[in-house]
């Protein structure tokens, strides 16, 4: 469906901000684009809705450029939610629907009241943008995006500002509602909840991509040991393993090689065991050392 | 159409919470301004009728070159881009908004200096080209206010640059002096558009046909500039 190819962007100042960058969206599919600050989330984002021209590389909806084409296939909400302080909820929410041309379209007016019901919007649809808090200004955005039901939603950190219990809502509702939808986070639980593949940035360029299957394969993610004993455990015995942690005497320990791990256990059954976990690598896992390796 | 309609709607809802502002700027000062004028020309009908139609220029100048530049470089802004790109509405459709709710905004200016214009001099006016001459003038300010706020993508620098120029035109347009023809006169469009409108009202006898022209090609260059920026829509290449 959407198809980016090769993107390039550099900007005046010659900083480069997105580096050959390729990716697909299927029909129906979530996918996350993951990276520390200033890799290039955004400003992918901006040339995807045509804020941004890329320098080299194309942008293709179902085989078709962008930029020769008309309309408005993008629902987009945006890192910081700005919303027009001198409107209500309610009219901001109406004007979308005008605009867009569906305001007695029954399955958008269906949409809307499950928003209303989920967010409880009724409550504050009355009160002007200035009124409101920063995660209400951002569930409008979500919104006003989402009742245009546009064929690719863009969702740019789309749960930052939100509460826990609202946060999970929304991944929910995202989740049930078989939406097109490319999305940017630093929330791990965002990312494992709601993306079907993923990709990572750093520096303008996609260092990984996988679905959830593939990341903790490619990446030959560790194992984690935590381990106490009675006794003091010789230095040398763990010299050749990341020690994560070793308060109060548990030790974590990550390794790539369970083998290493179970040869250490072995050489531990000597001493009295007062706690031993083995937790094998599992999605949130990997998500967060893949971020953690590239955050750095 | 009905995108324009219903943005024009709401740009004017915008302005509920300018309530006193407007009223302010829209009523209170530009007519006891206009109150002033008319209490200076002391009861001459001629200087009344030549600082009227001044005034009327005046308005337009800081309307569309003030406030819908200002507003049209604000839209360049990449948070205010990025706000609307979360709305499905084109850039076009917001400039055009923009420059309509702006001519909608200072009409009551020039409603009521036309009034006192018909009162003092009914008869002469030849109200069909004062009125054709009023949207000829407000199209090509209404151009050069929108020139001007695509060619400042940077707000702050506009906010700045903006209300000088408007000062600036003010001063070298005869609107509240008298001045003798000479080419430095006769390069500003805006001295033009006064001129006509001080024709349809018999206060100028020259020759006015070099001045339509002049505005004619005027309002076409800005409408070519204007419809480039507008049919643009990677705004965000300079950086801020």
């Amino acid at each position: 469906m959407l198809n980016i190819k090769e993107v390039t962007k550099v900007f005046p100042n010659g900083k480069k901000a997105n580096d050959s960058i390729s990716l697909e969206l299927e029909s129906d599919q979530i996918v996350g684009l993951v990276g520390p600050n200033g890799a290039g989330k955004t400003t992918l984002i901006r040339q995807i809705l045509g804020l941004l021209k890329p320098t080299t590389g194309a942008i293709l909806i179902d085989g078709h450029d962008l930029k020769r084409m008309k309309g408005n296939y993008f629902g987009y909400v945006p890192q910081t939610p700005l919303v027009f302080q001198s409107h209500t909820i309610r009219e901001l929410i109406q004007y979308t629907l005008k605009l867009k041309g569906v305001i007695d379209n029954r399955k958008a007016h269906g949409i809307l009241d499950q928003l209303y019901s989920i967010f409880n919007i009724s409550k504050w649809e009355n009160m002007y943008g200035y009124q409101l808090s920063g995660g209400q200004l951002k569930i409008v955005m979500l919104v006003i995006a989402i009742c245009q039901m546009p064929s690719i939603l863009i969702l740019d950190e789309p749960s930052n500002m939100l509460d826990i219990v609202t946060k999970k809502k929304l991944w929910q509702f995202l989740k049930e509602s078989s939406m097109t939808i490319f999305l940017t986070s630093h929330d791990i639980n965002e990312i494992s909840v709601l993306c079907d593949y993923i990709y990572f940035i750093k520096e303008g360029r996609i260092v990984f991509s996988g679905n959830k299957k593939e990341i903790p394969q490619v990446n030959q993610l560790p194992v984690t040991l935590k381990i106490k004993v009675k006794e003091k455990i010789p230095e040398k015995l763990l010299s050749r393993f990341v020690i994560a942690d070793s308060r109060d005497g548990l030790f974590t320990i990550f390794s790539k090689d369970i083998n290493e791990i179970m040869i250490l256990i072995e050489s531990l059954r000597k001493y009295t065991f007062e706690y031993l976990s083995l937790i094998a690598p599992d999605f949130d896992n990997a998500i967060e050392l893949i971020m953690e390796e590239f955050y750095e | 159409m009905n995108r324009l309609f219903q943005a024009i709607l709401f740009e004017f809802r915008a302005f509920r919470v300018f309530k006193i502002q407007i009223l302010i700027s829209l009523f209170i000062m530009p007519l006891s301004y206009m109150f002033l004028i008319l209490l200076n020309t002391g009861g001459n009908r001629q200087t009344t009728l030549y600082l009227l139609t001044g005034f009327v220029v005046a308005s337009l100048i800081g309307t569309y070159v003030s406030l819908l530049g200002l507003r049209v470089s604000n839209l360049m802004m990449p948070e205010v881009l990025e706000m609307y790109a979360a709305f499905p509405i084109t850039m076009r459709t917001i400039a055009l908004s923009y420059l309509f709710t702006y001519s909608l905004y200072v009409l009551p200016q020039i409603i009521v200096a036309s009034i006192i214009i018909a009162i003092i001099n009914s008869s002469s006016i030849t109200w069909g080209l004062f009125v054709g001459n009023v949207i000829l003038t407000m199209i090509t300010l209404s151009g050069l206010g929108m020139s001007l706020g695509f060619f400042f993508k940077n707000y702050f620098v506009a906010q700045g640059v903006l209300p000088l120029l408007s000062w600036i035109f003010l001063f070298i347009t005869p609107l509240y002096y008298q001045a003798k023809s000479s080419l430095f006169f006769s390069i500003n469009p805006l001295n033009s558009c006064v001129k006509l409108l001080r024709h349809s009202i018999g206060l100028y006898e020259g020759v006015i046909i070099w001045d339509y022209v002049y505005l004619i090609g005027f309002i076409l260059i800005l409408s070519f500039f204007v419809n480039r920026r507008m049919r643009s829509v990677y705004l965000l290449e300079r950086r801020f």
